[in-house]
């Protein structure tokens, strides 16, 4: 029977499976530093280009502020323009046309009735007292405050606190409250305007 | 080497050659070894700082993106507004002169008197006091600040009427709080008495523009209209506030 005889001494076949070993792993080495130093330059190219991107990107930043300087001038009127637009939008729905309101008063008081004072405070209505010649025209001048083509423009209601025969004067002393339409006199700053 | 292991016998030499025998059998290894270490070594020095300072890098880049986009559109806008410098001039001349930017005291006492005296009505008092004013707030509260005013005349019903009404049509804002009307006799003349709670306005302007600040003013923004129809027909009083001649010796005398 035939016997394999190992020409090759075993230490002859070690030294070579070593050195096959020790070239392979040499590979794997030259492979893992390529492939760090390939990843590292990957990321530093990288950091690179982005760095530049962000410096480049200030520095457009920087030369448009300093156009943006030149114009301080316009920019500062517009502010002024915007900042007291906004504020004027604000105070004119506050305007009450006080002006209005006597025009009514003067509109809605029949011949015989004097005023003697009248009063509009905050609160949204009028304290009228004065002399009328008779009770029926006190009773006319109720009447036409909240009259809708008169008084009843700007009047919800009218009350009478008080009213005394007056022999002095020969009339009867009033005093009435009339109250106001909320926001009538306010909304007429613009409604008025915009005829 | 071999100088080294045969020519002296001293402990050290022994144990040198103790740990080149120790060492030969890593030999092979070395290339490995340094690879490794030369690998890792470039991934710490240069990768490693690099990947940290990444996502701040990223998140910078994008503020200035943001940035960058923002003032050029502000830009943009100001040219425009340069463009349109003409018309917004003649619209801040309106603005201004309803809402100045300080108190004007003095320049809206003479309004009110030149209003009066316009009117036929006589001026008996007007007082502002100090801290009348209340300055102006910011936020979603009042975007202006007010000076408070307490006004007496005499005059006809008329003429009362017609002081009202240029009071509310005067260019710089001043509005009527409340109104007392009462009759007085005078040396045996009638005369009508009006005490007046009065206000006017000023906006207080912010001083340093931020660049970042965006500019939103469109001139042909409805609201902006609105004020305007409204404020472009009130009568501007001018004040002639005049030269005097100043520097005096005494001026208690």
């Amino acid at each position: 029977m035939a016997k394999d005889i190992n020409l090759l001494p075993g230490e002859i076949t070690a030294e070579r499976r070593r050195k096959q070993q020790k070239k392979s792993f040499n590979i794997i080495a030259y492979i893992f530093l390529g492939a760090c130093v390939l990843i590292s330059s990957i990321i530093f190219l990288y950091h690179f280009f982005q760095a530049r991107t962000l410096q480049s990107l200030i520095s457009a930043a920087r030369s448009e502020e300093q156009e943006i300087k030149d114009l301080r001038a316009i920019e500062e009127e517009s502010l002024r323009l915007e900042v007291k637009n906004t504020a004027l939008g604000d105070i004119l729905k506050l305007q009450k046309k006080y002006s209005y309101l006597l025009d009514m008063i003067s509109k809605s008081a029949p011949t015989g009735l004097k005023i003697n004072s009248l009063v509009s405070s905050v609160a949204d209505d009028v304290q009228v007292s004065g002399v009328a010649d008779s009770y029926a025209i006190l009773s006319r001048f109720l009447i036409n405050t909240i009259d809708p083509e008169m008084g009843g423009v700007i009047f919800t209601a009218a009350d009478l606190n008080s009213v005394n025969l007056d022999e002095r004067v020969g009339g009867a002393r009033f005093l009435m409250t009339l109250y106001i339409k909320k926001g009538s006199l306010e909304a007429l700053t613009l409604s008025a305007n915009k005829e | 080497m071999i100088k080294f292991t045969l020519g002296n016998k001293s402990g050290s030499a022994l144990s040198g050659i103790k740990i080149v025998g120790l060492l030969r059998p890593l030999l092979p290894f070395l290339p490995l070894g340094s690879s490794v270490v030369l690998g890792l070594l470039v991934v710490l020095l240069i990768a490693v700082p690099r990947i940290s300072n990444l996502a701040a890098l990223k998140s910078e880049i994008k503020d200035n993106q943001t940035k960058l986009g923002n003032l050029k559109e502000k830009y943009v806008k100001l040219t425009d507004l340069l463009a349109h410098q003409e018309a917004l001039e003649s619209d801040l001349s309106f603005i201004d002169a309803a809402l100045p930017d300080k108190e004007n005291i003095p320049e809206l006492l003479s309004q009110i008197e030149k209003i009066a005296s316009e009117s036929g009505v006589s001026i008996r008092a007007l007082h502002f006091g100090t801290g009348a004013s209340e300055p102006a707030k910011t936020g979603k509260e009042k975007k202006f600040a007010t000076v408070q005013l307490q006004a007496e005349a005499d005059g006809s019903y008329a003429n009362l009427g017609s002081f009202l009404n240029n009071l509310e049509n005067a260019s710089r804002l001043i509005f009527v709080d409340s109104l007392r009307f009462s009759q007085e006799t005078i040396r045996d003349t009638q005369r009508l008495r009006v005490s007046l709670s009065l206000t006017s306005f000023y906006v207080t302007l912010p001083g340093e523009i931020a660049l970042s600040r965006p500019v939103t003013l469109n001139l042909n923004s409805p609201a902006l209209s609105r004020v305007l129809e409204v404020i472009k027909p009130l009568r501007i009083y001018k004040i002639n506030i005049g030269t005097g001649g100043a520097g005096r010796l005494n001026p208690f005398e």
